[in-house]
């Protein structure tokens, strides 16, 4: 009995001893995901292009962070000096009373006079107790002070620098009004931004759309005048692409099955048949395989955009600008992958490769919309979709087409 | 022509480098065995899937605790048994089979000559009856049969006793043979 159950055992074991399936390629594909997922989480700043998106983030976080101190510690700067004034609504009738005074004819000696004069009595009292107090020239000083940097404020005509930055005198309504888009005499501004886009790249072929996701990431200096602003900067993005190999090798594979009938024996249950006792044999040759693979490559690429962009409308904290670019892009880097492929098996194996060159420079077209969004006086937060398209092929092929892409931008802006 | 193949010594260092292309290759050429032993271990091919999907990120992170003392594929093996039993432990599915799970089973050893025409042929349905076994049979049965454990090492590592892991392995056998016998006999 023992013996029997042992026969079963090695009747199992060998009836599934060579079996393979081919698992689903979900598999492989959440497997890379987990993998990159802890990639991310360690960093290695040896390995610059798998950092990038931690580097960006980094930096951006250290941008964002900047400008919000920088911002607060301006607010407060303003506030304690708007605390020292008395109002200014009463300081700009002062200066409206007299238009042309300068400076110095603000501190002649007539408005001081008088606290001086008023000051008599404490000075005799002070001599009194023969401690000397120059209390007069404390509020000679500081009426002179205040006269001096009302002098030196922005003068009403720029209501750019009005509706920027807000002062005590400037109500709600009026910082958020667009009194810009009529002031043709309103300065240049220079804003620094950060951002990250998401992109949906779809590169057309005979067989069908190839289509895959990619990222940018970069920085941007903008000069705002009016309501047009003029941009260019600097971003990495890396793009993909399918590689096709023709892999041709041989095997020395199973090619059927033969029975061998050891023996036969009368069927008891069936007088007119016999059992036969086979085994199965199975017959092995070479065999030739020629197959078709492909591998997923990576190009890294520097690239310069230039933009132009145009308020369109703006509400309350709330700014929609429509922009055109158009963006230089640099290989910088490759990885192409030839497939995976042993040897143990195979033999008389070769692959041949029919990779097209990626250009060294491309260039692409776009537009899209930015909503604005004014965290405080200086800061803003940026979002909208964009479109690009590409002005040639990625590669030299002749049957590559001219890709398209559509994404989602995010990022922040800083006004100096 | 490119560079046709590589070593599993430079797979695994392309591996340890975190280069992808070299975990794909590693992939390729051991995913298909190690499915296998997924598949023996779950109760269906989504959950073999899951399964050697997690098994292999453990294989990525900890390839570098691979001292190349024995062969690699015995060594990611070991990675997939470990999986799947700490999965399953995981999943709080006890190694000692509920009342209502154990089927009927016949006291009797069924002895039949069919058994001898067992083939690669049947292997789909074999392997579907093991997927039908109540989770305490499979495991030990796919202990002992495939990986060549004896039942002192199944009982430390399912956690149950020696005489446990015996009736289980007997109890999974007799289920194995009632099943395979029904499906050889319309071909008789």
């Amino acid at each position: 009995m023992e013996s029997k159950r042992d026969i079963f055992e090695e009747l199992i074991k060998d009836a599934l001893q060579d079996m393979a399936p081919e698992p689903s390629a979900k598999v492989w594909k959440g497997i890379v995901r987990r993998l990159s997922w802890k990639e991310f989480l360690r960093f290695d700043i040896t390995n610059f292009t798998s950092n990038i998106y931690q580097i960006a983030a980094v930096s951006l976080a250290g941008v964002s962070l900047t400008a919000l101190l920088l911002t607060a510690v301006i607010q407060s700067r303003e506030q304690e000096s708007e605390k020292k004034e008395p109002p200014r609504q009463e300081l700009t009738e002062d200066i409206q009373g007299q238009p042309n005074q300068s400076t110095d004819a603000l501190t002649t000696e007539e408005p001081v006079k008088e606290p001086v004069e008023k000051s008599q009595p404490v000075l005799q009292q002070a001599k009194h107790l023969e401690e000397p107090i120059p209390q007069p020239s404390i509020e000679i000083t500081q009426t002179h002070q205040i006269r001096y940097s009302i002098t030196f404020r922005p003068s009403p005509k720029y209501s750019l620098l009005k509706t920027q930055y807000p002062t005590l005198a400037s109500s709600s309504d009026e910082l958020h009004k667009p009194a810009l888009l009529k002031d043709e005499k309103a300065p240049w501004q220079i804003n620094l931004g950060a951002s990250w886009s998401w992109n949906r790249m779809q590169i057309p072929e005979a067989t069908g759309d190839y289509r895959y996701n990619f990222n940018t990431l970069g920085l941007k200096a903008n000069a705002v005048k009016g309501n047009f602003r003029f941009g260019a900067g600097l971003a990495y993005q890396r793009l993909f692409d399918q590689l096709p190999y023709q892999i041709n090798y041989k095997t020395y594979d199973s090619t059927g099955y033969i029975f061998n009938v050891h023996y036969y024996m009368p069927d008891p249950k069936n007088p007119d048949m016999v059992i036969l006792i086979t085994s199965k044999e199975t017959v092995y040759d070479s065999v030739k395989h020629s197959t078709l693979a492909f591998t997923s490559g990576s190009y890294d690429y520097l690239t310069i955009p230039f933009s132009v962009g145009y308020k369109l409308l703006i509400f309350n904290k709330f700014s929609i600008f429509m922009d055109g670019n158009a963006t230089l892009q640099f290989l910088v880097h490759k990885n192409e992958p030839v497939p995976a492929l042993f040897n143990s098996y195979k033999s008389s194996l070769s692959m041949e490769a029919d990779l097209p060159r990626r250009k060294n420079l491309l260039i692409d077209l776009g537009a899209g919309l930015t909503l604005e969004y004014t965290i405080f006086n200086r800061l803003n937060l940026i979002a909208g979709p964009s479109w690009r398209w590409w002005l040639q092929p990625l590669s030299n092929s002749p049957e590559a087409s001219k890709p398209s892409a559509w994404g989602i931008k995010a990022g922040i802006d800083y006004k100096f | 022509m490119v560079q046709p193949g590589y070593t599993d010594d430079e797979v695994i260092k392309g591996c340890l480098a975190g280069k992808r292309h070299f975990q794909t290759m590693l992939y390729q050429k051991y995913a298909r065995s190690l499915f296998a032993v997924c598949l023996r271990y779950s109760n269906n091919t989504n959950e073999a899937e899951d399964l050697l999907q997690e098994a292999f990120v453990k294989i990525f992170t900890s390839l570098k605790n691979y001292r190349g003392e024995g062969p690699l594929g015995a060594w990611l093996n070991r990675i997939v048994i470990n999986t799947a039993l700490s999965r399953f432990r995981k999943e709080k599915q006890s190694i000692t089979v509920e009342m209502d799970e154990i089927p009927d089973i016949a006291d009797e050893d069924p002895q039949d000559d069919l058994f001898t025409q067992l083939s690669k042929d049947h292997c789909q349905q074999i392997l579907r009856f093991i997927q039908e076994l109540p989770t305490g049979y499979r495991q030990v049965f796919n202990l002992y049969i495939f990986e060549g454990y004896n039942h002192k090492d199944i009982a430390q590592l399912l956690g149950i006793t020696e005489s446990t892991s015996r009736t289980q392995l007997h109890k999974a056998k007799l289920l194995l043979k009632e099943r395979i016998l029904r499906l050889m006999k319309p071909h008789k």
